[in-house]
């Protein structure tokens, strides 16, 4: 059956007493229903084509960039895999990543971040945050302070979705939408790729669902027209976003997609999850997170990294392909990093231990120079040797990679907080 | 005949609502602001129950309230609702917010206590910031156990709460917008704390060692124990341990470590010497008007100093001589935390209506006038109790044994941890609009029919009389009359439904339950 419904008159927020009077003449079976201006989704396309997006490869526990991004082949600290040259003459990277290697001219490859923090907790949050927290200033972290500057306020979509499947090290990787509050807060998945509350309740009819939430607006606006400022809008706008949610829960579903599309991106959780990525991207959420984990490998490092890293290379591979092929690259940039890198000292269980001197984070696509190198270390990887910067550089090449100016401020009472610290610049080599 | 009006009069309580009414109309009048309205019986008792005692009133309570014609009907239900074993435990959950929100400990045992016995808040403060660690469990140990490992962000929390100073930009350099406060100001902050360590699983206090910290320019510098009012500390000579003496007092501390006993007391305590120091009467005012500008925040919505952290010369109060004639009478009549609550919410000033009546091309008076009362968005706490007693039938609330509605409202913690503390820059989240859209313990909890609902309460009224059973719902859940419209438009709707009245009901009584004029506090 086809709902009536009654247009709002958006432009005065919907003049009660019309409402009321038009209401008379509906079915008496929706005494209320109006319809939302926003179900109609021609304004919406033509702001997408504006969207910028992020799809952060969080590698969390810290990978190796010797066996990655950074190889050292033939020194003492180069464990046993070799280097392999790329699409980008002079460029090598791990030979455990050959598909990446065929594609980099999408990437920039960052090999001297020196983060100074080696421990999960607190190195996790300086590369979410790209600073720390004050004693009493949380900061938003990139997904929020992303959610905040691409996201849309009337947003059909989620605008920050963040997958953390694993058990170990979640409690590091939690979003926090700091003095942001609770409207740039990620969605976030821990034990099923499926958001909590997105599906309406199989007891309660679908007309039931939007009757009730339309009686519900319409008490809500009586009261928001007779008092002023305060939170109250922002409970509606809330309330407003849910029915567009709800529909979104099928960006969730890859089953969705054609068979040869999953097949593509592969059987594990975290292709699955990239996947998603994409659909969520392509529907104009702006900021989500993948994390893989956990690659804290103190022992068997070779072993560990040939796994993991041989997926990433294929997921992150077919990501950007996939991205590419839908011509969302060009305004969508895919980070990796993690917390730090690994020691290149091989340690007596053959592993390698946390690492934050001089290790490595990619940036492909939106804003990138891709095939570019920034940076490097020493011979044995000990040190950086050309090109330092910190989580605060990074972030900083971020924002300006989206076309954010990463010296916009935001303000707590009067006092100015820039998105990135005082003094920063943004690694200009690695921008296009 | 002394009245009870007459001995309210008399009483700090009743001075200081005067007080309060006199200074913000006062400066009302001065600059041409016409206040509001006081509120409507039904607007007030539901704010002063939310505000006192953390749920909405009940329906039995609102009948009373209205058929009251008393002219001491306010003071009489702010009286009772204060002895309601609510009252003590919700001003606990908001003082715990104050002291513990940054941390995942609590104080709430403690401070319930504290309130139900009516402690003064410069008792509380004694035990808090001297609280001793022991095996047997200090009641305000938590307070450093969870702080300990941080003592930068120790200072901070303890400026914040009760010196309503935020200390923490003048950490790195000198505050760039208050000149008064500078790096040595921090510094000195923290040197009151800075000879705490932890041994074990115990928090102690040394007799040694100076905090010291480097300004931007890389320079170093040695910390005094400096007030933030500049009052600098004397203290005895002491000395750093030699190596020896370092030898004996680790093996000490190992000792003491495995029989869990906390560390030996120090000859000379810091801590002691800043309870000193904030509470004398030369100095104290920092410490008085944090208290009664963070009371004023949490019951009129805004500070008469905003934000509230941010108590420092740079940042002028609105209400200057309010501020400091209540801050001061506070002190001198004993820091009595229930008389000060009792004088803000018998005010005239908290009980105006929220209610903006202009047209939409003029704003609102400025929040600061005080000309009309805020819309604040209900606590976890509110909102959870407020859900749980509405979605229970009224004659629920009608047995006098017990405190039947206390009980209910401390049935939510199903919804209650679900929500955000709202902050000064607090939104409404679309995960809590999805929790109530979705959530199957919602439907099954919220809108039950289990007997004893307010559903089945419902059905069966509007069998007899359908209008009756609108205005109840209303009542019910918004402490008010039902409009004409919203009675039309129900009846509508329920008409359109008779064959499925129940679930119709759920339909309403879960709109009025996520409404905005249900989520906030007005």
């Amino acid at each position: 059956m086809k709902e009536k419904t009654i247009d709002a008159d958006q432009s005065t927020l919907c003049n009660r007493r019309r409402f009321l009077r038009a209401s008379g003449a509906v079915t008496a079976l929706a005494p209320w229903a109006i319809s939302d201006a926003l179900r109609h989704p021609a304004l919406a396309s033509e702001l997408r084509a504006k969207q910028r997006n992020v799809i952060l490869l969080w590698l969390a526990g810290g990978a190796s960039q010797l066996e990655t991004w950074d190889p050292k082949p033939g020194r003492l600290t180069g464990g046993p895999f070799a280097a392999i040259p790329t699409s980008v003459p002079g460029i090598h990277i791990s030979e455990l990543m050959p598909k990446m290697a065929q594609r980099l001219q999408d990437t920039a490859i960052i090999r001297s971040l020196n983060t100074k923090d080696g421990s999960h907790g607190s190195g996790a949050q300086l590369m979410h945050l790209g600073r720390r927290d004050e004693a009493s200033l949380r900061y938003p972290d990139l997904g929020a302070v992303i959610a905040k500057e691409l996201g849309r306020a009337d947003s059909q979509v989620p605008d920050y979705v963040s997958f953390y499947t694993a058990t170990e090290g979640r409690q590091n990787a939690v979003g926090q939408s700091g003095f942001l509050g609770a409207r740039y807060a990620p969605m976030f998945l821990t034990t099923e790729s499926q958001p909590e509350f997105l599906t309406r309740l199989p007891d309660l009819s679908a007309v039931d669902h939007q009757h009730r939430e339309d009686f519900r607006r319409l008490l809500s606006r009586r009261f928001a027209e007779q008092r002023r400022g305060g939170r109250v809008p922002s409970h509606n706008e809330a309330y407003a976003r849910i029915h567009g949610l709800m529909s979104s829960a099928k960006l969730f579903d890859i089953e969705q997609e054609p068979q040869s599309v999953r097949d593509r991106y592969g059987p594990t959780l975290f292709g699955q999850q990239a996947l998603i990525a994409r659909r969520l991207v392509e529907a104009g959420t702006p900021f989500v997170k993948v994390s893989r984990a956990w690659w804290d490998s103190h022992g068997q490092n070779f072993e560990t990294h040939l796994e993991l890293v041989t997926e990433l290379d294929h997921v992150m591979s077919t990501l950007l392909d996939d991205l590419s092929e839908r011509g969302l690259l060009e305004n969508t940039l895919v980070i990796t990093m993690a917390e730090f890198g690994r020691t290149p000292t091989i340690n007596a269980s053959l592993g390698r231990d946390h690492f934050a001197r001089a290790w490595s984070a990619t940036l492909s696509g939106c804003g990138i120079r891709g095939g570019s190198v920034f940076g490097k270390t020493d011979e044995d990887g000990q040190h950086v040797a050309d090109g330092e910067i910190g989580a605060a550089e990074l972030f900083a090449t971020i924002y300006q990679a989206l076309g954010i100016d990463h010296e916009h401020e935001y303000y707590q009472g009067p006092r100015p907080i820039p998105l990135t610290d005082a003094g920063t610049t943004p690694v200009l080599d690695v921008l296009a | 005949m002394v009245t009870a009006l007459t001995l309210l009069a008399e009483s700090p309580s009743g001075l200081w609502a005067e007080l309060i009414d006199e200074q913000i109309e006062g400066r009302l009048k001065t600059a041409s602001v016409a206040p509001n309205k006081l509120a409507l019986d039904g607007a007030y008792l539901r704010r002063v129950t939310l505000d006192l005692v953390g749920r909405p009133p009940t329906l039995d309570e609102l009948n009373a309230y209205e058929s009251d014609s008393d002219d001491d009907k306010r003071q009489r239900v702010v009286e009772k609702l204060m002895l309601d074993p609510g009252f003590a435990r919700y001003q606990a959950s908001e003082l715990d917010h104050l002291l513990m929100g940054d941390v995942n400990e609590s104080l709430a045992e403690y401070l319930e206590e504290a309130i139900r016995l009516n402690k003064s808040w410069d008792t509380i403060f004694r035990e808090i910031v001297l609280a001793k660690d022991s095996k047997e469990g200090n009641a305000t140990a938590a307070y450093y156990r969870s702080r300990i490992g941080d003592l930068d962000k120790l200072t901070n929390s303890v400026s914040i709460a009760f010196f309503g100073v935020n200390v923490s930009c003048a950490q790195c350099h000198d505050h760039p917008l208050v000149f008064e406060w500078t790096q040595a100001h921090f510094f000195g902050m923290k040197s009151f704390f800075g000879r705490m360590y932890q041994n074990g699983k115990r928090f102690g206090e040394r007799d040694y060692g100076l905090v010291k910290y480097k300004n931007p320019e890389g320079e170093s510098f040695s910390a005094q124990p400096m007030f933030l009012t500049g009052t600098v500390i004397d203290q005895p000579p002491w000395w750093q341990p030699s190596a020896a003496e370092k030898k004996r007092e680790r093996e000490e501390l190992e000792e003491r470590k495995k029989d869990d006993l906390p560390p030996p007391e120090p000859v000379f305590s810091l801590r002691e010497q800043l309870v000193r120091v904030a509470l004398s009467p030369d100095q104290r005012h920092y410490f008085n008007q944090a208290i009664v500008n963070h009371t004023w925040d949490r019951f009129m919505g805004t500070g008469i100093v905003n934000p509230v952290d941010q108590m420092h010369p740079a940042n002028t109060a609105s209400h200057p001589e309010l501020l400091n004639q209540l801050a001061a009478s506070f002190a001198e009549h004993g820091y009595d935390l229930h008389a000060l609550i009792k004088a803000v919410v018998l005010s005239d000033t908290y009980a105006r209506s929220s209610l903006w009546v202009g047209d939409h091309e003029t704003e609102p008076p400025a929040r600061e006038y005080f000309a009309m009362a805020q819309v604040r968005p209900l606590t976890p706490l509110q909102y959870s109790a407020a859900m749980m007693l509405a979605s229970a039938a009224p004659e629920k609330f009608q047995n006098k044994k017990g405190h039947p509605a206390d009980d209910v409202a401390r049935s939510g913690d199903f919804v209650a941890k679900r929500l955000e503390y709202p902050n000064d820059d607090f939104q409404i989240g679309v995960g809590e609009a999805l929790f109530f859209s979705n959530s199957e313990e919602v439907q099954n909890r919220i809108l039950r029919t289990s007997g004893d609902s307010i559903i089945d309460h419902l059905v069966k009224q509007s069998a007899e009389d359908q209008t009756v059973a609108i205005q109840t719902a209303f009542r019910i859940t918004l402490c008010r009359e039902v409009t004409k419209q919203e009675v039309e438009l129900t009846h509508n709707y329920l008409s359109s439904r008779q064959d499925q009245l129940e679930s119709a009901w759920k339909q309403i009584i879960w709109a009025l339950l996520t409404s905005s004029e249900f989520r906030f506090n007005h």
